[in-house]
């Protein structure tokens, strides 16, 4: 596997989190805290679209679950489903509030941050930096229950998410400056980052073998294609 | 009397994110026997029972030659080790009551219901094929007979382990709280880069080793004898490490109600009157005026003063120094192959 980035864009406000959604980038601004829409991302400029709603969270990991919009608070890791068009926000997860069953409990402590989030196959999916207990933790919202936990590849899982055509997880680790592909059969892809791409924060789809990621260090956005 | 021994434990593969798990078993290894732990007995539980090897790391100091690892890091073989140290079976050393037992464990650690559906927790060290819990740790390790222990653990929520395995001959310090996590090294000042490659630790191993070493990976001095006694105690080394670290977690300390790391340490003591070299905790020490002491910091150290200044090992507690039992043909080829390791 390799990874190879095939654009740059400029955002007007940089941001720790992305989530593609059609044509269109949706990014949350680190300085203004406000939910940006860019469009026309095929272009060599994005153009900023349509306003969308304000939002409480400061800090925040973006998903989409279908219908709405995920908002994860990343230090107190209280998550939020916000409808796109009212903004009207609803809390869907707090961590004291999980019943982990046998699972770790390191989401508990007070010094695990998030890093992304994914929703994947109805489930809600967590990449939580907590040192040498960073995780994936996928989540059953409506039960309030952790149903998957897997180690992270590393203690910096600063971008997680699916392919939906066949439900590989993708994680990129800033430490480790890695990308890495599970597959449900236990096979483990690895590839490093290409090194123009500094500082990692967040990933998502676009199409299969094609993802979004943006840059702290520039404060671009990246489209990567991953290359067998 | 007063052998060494170590166990070094760490559960994961370095090839899943934490090269760290490898090179702080090796820099761990590189520590006792520069502290005069014979290489024979130190016992290397890590990952599947291989040393790592990756293109990605070639530095030369993380290859050990010949390799280290002797077992994987199974709970199953955990138990088997600390079983064959407490029986001497299957070839291995019997500890006795008066020897020094040094423990390591690094992975992952996390904490679980103590029961089905209990809100009660415990902690757990995490191992290939599955995590091993304080409790069932500590049944195993009580078994071993000793003069005094001495238990570094880096893993996450490693707090929880101190319960369990407290005693009043135990030091036992860990690089977290029972509901905290431990963190790898994160400032630059704490960035072991050869060859251009970033070489990660754990932050509480790199001021562990960087105190009992008196330098850290970078080369930098280290002094972590406070009261400049010449011997770094174990509560010296916590102290040390609570001052430099920078991690969010804190590192917990017990040593007993007669506050044993007050006088543990791992160095050598030479008599200067008698010339006899003793570790530092054989009773003949406490026997010893302290204008006598003189710390002997390493096993080259030692070497030295045995082959150039006529030192001779204690009858008791470093027999394989000792001219009085072995001819000097015998010390000498026991020196040398305590130092190649």
């Amino acid at each position: 596997m390799k990874v190879i980035i095939d654009r740059r864009l400029t955002l007007q406000e940089r941001s720790g989190t992305i989530l593609v959604r059609g044509t269109e980038i949706w990014t949350y601004g680190a300085k203004t805290s406000k939910l940006l829409r860019y469009t026309r991302f095929q272009d060599r400029e994005l153009t900023l679209g349509a306003p969308l709603p304000s939002i409480s969270t400061k800090d925040a990991a973006l998903s989409w679950d279908g219908n709405n919009l995920l908002v994860a608070n990343r230090s107190n890791r209280k998550v939020f489903r916000v409808d796109p068009a009212s903004g009207q926000e609803t809390l869907v997860m707090e961590p004291g509030s999980l019943s982990f069953g046998d699972y770790d409990t390191a989401l508990l402590a007070v010094d695990t941050v998030i890093g992304d989030i994914a929703w994947y196959n109805s489930l809600f999916y967590l990449a939580v930096q907590a040192g040498y207990s960073s995780a994936i933790y996928g989540i059953d919202l409506g039960k309030k229950r952790v149903v998957f936990h897997r180690l992270a590849p590393g203690p910096k899982p600063w971008g997680l998410d699916f392919n939906s055509a066949d439900g590989s997880m993708y994680i990129v680790d800033n430490r480790n400056r890695e990308l890495r592909r599970f597959f449900n059969a236990g096979k483990v892809d690895v590839a490093d980052l290409p090194s123009e791409w500094v500082e990692p924060r967040g990933l998502s789809f676009e199409t299969e073998g094609r993802l979004w990621s943006t840059d702290w260090s520039t404060g671009d956005v990246l489209r990567i294609r991953v290359e067998e | 009397m007063g052998q060494r021994y170590a166990v070094l434990i760490s559960g994961d593969l370095a090839e899943n994110g934490y090269p760290e798990f490898f090179f702080d078993v090796v820099l761990m290894r590189e520590m006792l026997i520069g502290n005069g732990f014979p290489a024979n007995h130190i016992f290397v539980l890590y990952g599947d029972g291989a040393d790592y090897n990756s293109a990605n790391y070639p530095a030369a100091r993380y290859r050990p030659n010949p390799a280290i690892t002797d077992l994987s890091a199974t709970m199953a073989n955990i138990q088997a080790i600390l079983s064959d140290l407490a029986n001497g079976t299957n070839g291995r050393p019997q500890l006795t009551n008066d020897d020094l037992l040094f423990v390591w464990t690094f992975d992952h650690g996390s904490q679980i219901p103590i029961s089905p559906g209990s809100a009660t927790l415990i902690s757990t060290l995490g191992l290939r094929g599955g995590d091993m819990r304080a409790d069932d740790f500590a049944t195993a390790i009580n078994l071993i007979p000793h003069a005094f222990r001495i238990i570094y653990m880096q893993q996450c929520r490693s707090g929880g382990f101190i319960p369990h395995l407290a005693t009043d001959r135990t030091v036992i310090v860990t690089a977290a709280e029972a509901d905290r996590n431990a963190h790898p090294t994160d400032d630059v000042a704490e960035r072991e880069t050869i060859g251009g490659r970033i070489y990660p630790h754990g932050e509480f191993n790199f001021y562990l080793l960087a105190a009992l070493n008196g330098q850290n990976l970078l080369g930098n001095a280290a002094n972590a004898d406070a009261n400049g006694d010449g011997f770094t105690t174990m509560g010296e080394v916590f102290d040390y490490i609570v001052n430099h670290e920078s991690d969010s977690a804190t590192p917990q300390y017990d040593d007993g109600s007669r506050h044993l790391g007050e006088r543990l340490h791992l160095i050598h003591v030479a008599n200067t009157n008698t010339k006899e070299i003793h570790i530092g905790y054989c009773y003949w020490v406490t026997q010893m005026a302290d204008s006598n002491k003189a710390p002997c910091n390493s096993l080259e150290e030692l070497a030295i003063l045995v082959r150039e200044s006529g030192y001779n090992g204690c009858f008791y507690c470093l027999p394989r120094y000792d001219r009085d039992t072995l001819s000097e043909q015998q010390v000498l080829a026991n020196l040398e192959e305590d130092l190649t390791g």
